[in-house]
């Protein structure tokens, strides 16, 4: 019986041998496949249309399609947008060198994701393909409440608005502003721009000129040839301006802050960090004291705001006077070798307040 | 039968060998005692916004690649983050925390602690061989990525670089902390304790105090430093020399033990060296009502330059700017604020309540240090070992 039961078993198993050799070809699918090179991904988003059309103008897509490792800080549509480039055509006009050189400074020869920055660092520089160094800021959290990660990126002033997209060869971020370098100091910067020609003259006047080639850091608000003309400043009312009647460290100078580098996304983070939004200091060589503080909305990406203002030291109760706001984007955070130049549409200090008591 | 029995005494014999493994365990000969802070506390904000972090590494006797870049050291203490304003009689940082930054050095580093030494729990203090050392603080990013791994460039921003010595079984607390607050200099304190060697009382409570703020904070413009209203009247710094009065206090007030209002306890000197200060008492009873198993008063210390009579102060306790005239510090409960004493510095009482035999609680006194550093005031505690509980 035993006998029977058993042969009656081993045929059972038999058609398991028959079935069990099915061989399938089955593929692993690979994590990484899906992951393309940095010159590929930029050139399948819309929103990063002309920073691929300015890379491929210059030659550097194919190159960004390459080894690496890269970091991208690509600047969207609405950053090219601001500076009035809204068509792929309109980047034929550009230098192609500069241009080269101004996108190559977009972009950094390492992989930096988001867990390598430093935690609520505050202008840590890193080298880029230009040779240059950017000035990336993470405001990571509340010091005071390290659970709540806020992450917001900043980098020479513009704002991460989509951060650490993997990519084959590296890590892209996309920011909301291009990234402004001007080669040379603030003095050659101001120099070469016409809307600041009454200011430089009256800076050259009195004698704040010479020291703007020096080794800085200098952060500017110039105000331009139309904010001075509003107070009465000309090329012709320059040349009859008495230096005896106004006291020009104030009335010229306090848009100088020497020792100073700040980009103006500076003060959104740094009120993260250290809860300190505003700087707060004398004007230098006069006993005037500015005021400048800077905010920027970043959940509507809208840009960033400065306010400058100057307090009376005779009238403290007064607070701040004469209050200046500014957002012209595309006018502001313009670093140079030594220093950065915002751009300031009105005067903080009227002639008459710098007057000689 | 026979043959079970053969069967287990070699798998016995197959146990016995196969369990036996040699427990190499970290022994430091002749050993001393250290344990570490970063007493760096002042501000950094727009003004300032380029300076270094105080986020540091601790490097004894580093070794250094032909580029000057240390690429290992005998003793590593990493993610040295800035003190907390309390320093507990043993590593508690251990248990709770799942974030790097550490406290203080050893705090939450796995190293061979110290022994209890004439009464005193030292599982705070670090195992280091005695001798000379090269000890060196390195700056490092705000980053979970070790010392060592981190990019040669960024490994060579020197804090303080300098060597020391280390007697055998000796006790010693360092400070890495500014010496001057215009300069920015920054310097090194290491501190020979001497409370295992002195006579103390287990029913005396023991408190010292030093003063190691930097030069030229207190006169500094208040712009300049932190306004956390935790600090109370000490946030904008207290002049060099300070006298001290203690009033301890029944919870929830100011009703002070009799004898106790106001007693002056002795001067405090504004001086960046090596020096131990001397320990001022009070006995753990004090309160003549209490059951002496445990006690709930709360200590209260008056800074005040000289001259001031603590009962005539011309400053209230909700000023915020007494020009360092005035310090006001509050040992409560576990240091949770409270909100009748506006101007004060809240830390954690110095008596420890605990479960402990069939007590629960039960008060013990401890010896303490408060150092005064700038702005505000952090208290280390010491205690003594004490029975287990009896539940």
């Amino acid at each position: 019986m035993l006998k029977y039961i058993k042969s009656g078993m081993l045929i059972a198993l038999l058609p398991a041998f028959f079935t069990g050799c099915k061989h399938n070809e089955l593929v692993v699918p690979d994590a990484r496949e899906s992951y393309r090179p940095a010159g590929d991904f930029v050139k399948n988003n819309y929103d990063l249309q002309l920073f691929n059309a300015a890379l491929e103008y210059t030659g550097l897509a194919t190159e960004l399609n390459g080894e690496g490792p890269f970091t991208l800080f690509a600047p969207n549509n609405n950053a090219f947008n601001e500076l009035g480039i809204t068509r792929i055509s309109d980047f034929q006009r550009l230098n192609k060198d500069s241009l080269k050189l101004a996108m190559q400074y977009h972009i950094l020869n390492r992989r930096l994701p988001l867990t390598d920055m430093p935690t609520n660092g505050v202008d840590v520089r890193y080298m880029n393909l230009a040779g240059r160094e950017v000035y990336l800021t993470l405001a990571s959290m509340d010091p005071k409440s390290p659970g709540f990660a806020l992450n917001n990126l900043f980098v020479n002033g513009s704002f991460a608005v989509k951060k650490n997209v993997v990519l084959s060869n590296g890590i892209l971020n996309v920011m909301d502003k291009v990234i402004k370098y001007i080669p040379g100091s603030v003095q050659q910067f101001l120099a070469a721009k016409p809307e600041y020609s009454v200011y430089v003259a009256a800076l050259k006047q009195s004698g704040l000129w010479e020291q703007l080639s020096g080794a800085g850091p200098f952060t500017i608000f110039a105000p331009d040839n139309a904010a001075l003309e509003r107070q009465g400043i000309t090329m012709e009312t320059l040349s009859t301006y008495n230096a005896e009647k106004y006291v020009t460290a104030r009335l010229f100078g306090m848009y100088i802050l020497p020792g100073k580098n700040l980009f103006l996304t500076d003060f959104i983070a740094l009120n993260t960090i250290y809860g300190t939004p505003q700087l707060q200091a004398k004007i230098a060589n006069d006993n005037f004291i500015y005021r400048l503080t800077a905010t920027k909305n970043l959940s509507q990406v809208t840009p960033s705001e400065f306010s400058l203002a100057y307090q009376d030291p005779e009238n403290p109760a007064l607070g701040s006077q004469g209050t200046v706001y500014g957002n012209t984007s595309r006018k502001n955070d313009n670093l140079t070798d030594n220093g950065i130049v915002h751009y300031l549409p009105d005067l903080v200090i009227k002639p008459k307040v710098a007057l000689k008591k | 039968m026979t043959k079970i029995n053969y069967l287990l005494a070699i798998c016995a014999l197959i146990w016995s060998f196969s369990s036996c493994s040699k427990v190499e365990y970290t022994k430091v000969d002749k050993p001393a005692y250290l344990r570490v802070f970063n007493d760096f506390n002042t501000k950094i904000g727009v003004e300032n916004k380029d300076e270094q972090k105080p986020f540091m590494c601790m490097l004894i006797d580093p070794q250094f690649d032909k580029d000057g870049v240390p690429v290992d050291a005998a003793i590593k203490g990493d993610y040295l983050d800035q003190r907390a304003s309390y320093a507990p009689p043993y590593p508690s940082h251990i248990g709770s925390s799942t974030s790097k930054r550490n406290p203080e050095y050893p705090g939450k580093e796995n190293v061979p602690a110290g022994p209890v030494l004439n009464g005193f729990d030292l599982s705070s203090w670090a195992q280091i061989p005695s001798g000379k050392h090269r000890i060196v603080f390195y700056y490092r990013p705000m980053n979970d990525i070790p010392f060592f791994s981190l990019e040669p460039a960024i490994r060579k921003n020197v804090v303080v670089d300098t060597t020391i010595e280390l007697g055998v079984e000796e006790v010693y607390t360092m400070h890495v902390l500014q010496t001057d607050f215009k300069t920015k200099s920054r310097g090194l304190i290491l501190r020979k304790e001497n409370f295992h060697l002195l006579p103390l009382s287990d029913s005396m409570v023991y408190v010292n105090f030093y003063n190691y703020s930097a030069e030229g904070f207190w006169s500094a413009d208040k712009s300049e430093k932190f306004d956390n209203f935790e600090d109370g009247l000490l946030r904008f710094g207290i002049r060099d020399d300070i006298n001290i009065w203690m009033s301890l206090c029944k919870p929830g007030g100011w009703t002070t033990i009799p004898g106790y209002k106001f007693a002056y306890l002795g001067q405090m000197k504004r001086s960046i060296g090596n020096g131990v200060a001397p320990y001022y008492s009070f006995p753990l009873f004090a309160d003549t009502a209490s059951n002496r198993i445990t006690t709930d008063i709360w200590q209260r210390f008056s800074l005040l330059v000289p001259g001031l009579d603590p009962e005539k102060i011309p400053y209230g306790d909700r000023d915020v700017n007494a020009d360092g005239q005035y310090g006001l510090l509050a040992l409560y409960g576990n240091g949770t604020r409270q909100s009748f004493e506006r101007g004060g510095l809240f830390l954690p009482s110095m008596i420890v309540n605990i479960h402990s035999g069939t007590y629960n609680p039960r008060s013990f006194a401890t010896v303490n240090t408060i150092e005064v550093i700038n702005g505000t005031a952090y208290l280390t505690t010491i205690q003594r070992r004490y029975p287990k509980p009896i539940y």
